[in-house]
């Protein structure tokens, strides 16, 4: 097994391969967290997932198409302020759609469908909106990526509302992996706005809202874990940068664009 | 899968129509089935309430 094919394998088989339960566990997959994760880190978490069903879901109506649902953290959340839509869940994992199902029990209008989101099993502009959160990032190549684009507006109504996240090349710590440690930061994982921008517009959107996430002055827990307890015991930099991901970038949007994730909203024209 | 949401379903190969054929179904969905694209023929299995919509590469 080789090339794109095989990468989205692999992809898969790891979503496929999860085996514990529980709902904070379930956190944890969303995010790919150790099982030591202390619960400082997951409260930041849920604060962040929140803030991100918001932007993703208010305003939602009509049929709503979560493409890469993963084990249902957005539905979860989503139908705590709302019921006023109708859900449909797409993923590539089983697994993952299993535990959606499974947790969304007794929520009246979830559905769920097994599939992959640069080959849609929908007819066309049948969805209000589309959200995709922590999907593009993980596809295997940038024509994946625009196959994706290019689905997502086919399934949506004129006028309908999409909403991506992609990873920001240009942000302090891609930068700083990519200068100093070497690595490969690269599309579609990660791009930068006016890349995204240009993307999108090409698929047939209009760019109507971001809203960044991230700003560490070193990303986050997972990468840094082993030291953490030396170089940040007290989570300072998670502290500085849910203040200002939740107080200042809200009300500065140029701030937003500094964020390590960006989620962004447009519509299709 | 609910009766009715067949409605919004297209292959994904080809964005043809599909059709039913149930093997198991209660009184809130179908539970076992099959949907069988019109236009390439291409057919794709529901299992326990949810249709796997893969594309037939990316199957196990």
């Amino acid at each position: 097994m080789g090339g794109v094919e095989g990468l989205y394998k692999d992809e898969r088989s790891f979503w496929e391969d999860l085996r514990k339960d529980g709902d904070e566990v379930e956190l944890k997959y969303a995010r790919d967290l150790p099982d030591d994760t202390p619960d400082f880190i997951l409260r930041t978490l849920i604060s962040f997932e929140d803030d991100v069903t918001r932007f993703c879901f208010d305003g939602a109506r009509g049929r709503v198409l979560d493409a890469g649902c993963g084990n249902g953290n957005l539905l979860i959340r989503s139908r705590r302020d709302s019921s006023g839509f109708t859900y449909v869940g797409l993923d590539f994992s089983r697994n993952m759609l299993d535990r959606a199902a499974a947790r969304s029990k007794g929520l009246d209008g979830a559905y769920f469908y097994q599939g992959c989101v640069n080959k849609l099993p929908f007819k066309s502009e049948i969805f209000d909106r589309v959200v995709s959160s922590g999907v593009l990032t993980c596809l295997s190549s940038v024509e994946d990526a625009r196959g994706a684009l290019s689905e997502y507006n086919r399934v949506l109504e004129t006028q309908g509302v999409l909403v991506v996240d992609f990873f920001n090349r240009a942000s302090h710590f891609t930068r700083l992996r990519e200068r100093v440690l070497g690595e490969r930061i690269a599309p579609p994982e990660y791009t930068t706005h006016d890349e995204f921008k240009s993307d999108l517009e090409s698929a047939g959107f209009e760019v109507l809202e971001c809203r960044g996430f991230d700003y560490k002055p070193y990303q986050g827990y997972l990468f840094m874990s082993r030291w953490r307890h030396i170089i940040d015991p007290a989570f300072v930099q998670e502290r500085i940068s849910r203040i200002i991901e939740s107080k200042v970038a809200p009300k500065v949007p140029s701030v937003n664009l500094l964020g390590y994730r960006i989620y962004v909203k447009c519509r299709k024209l | 899968m609910k009766r009715d949401l067949l409605d919004i379903l297209a292959c994904p190969m080809c964005k043809g129509d599909l059709t039913l054929e149930v093997f198991e179904e209660d009184e809130r969905e179908i539970i076992a089935g099959k949907l069988c694209c019109k236009n390439c023929e291409e057919c794709y299995s529901i299992e326990e309430g949810i249709p796997n919509m893969l594309p037939p590469d990316l199957r196990d």
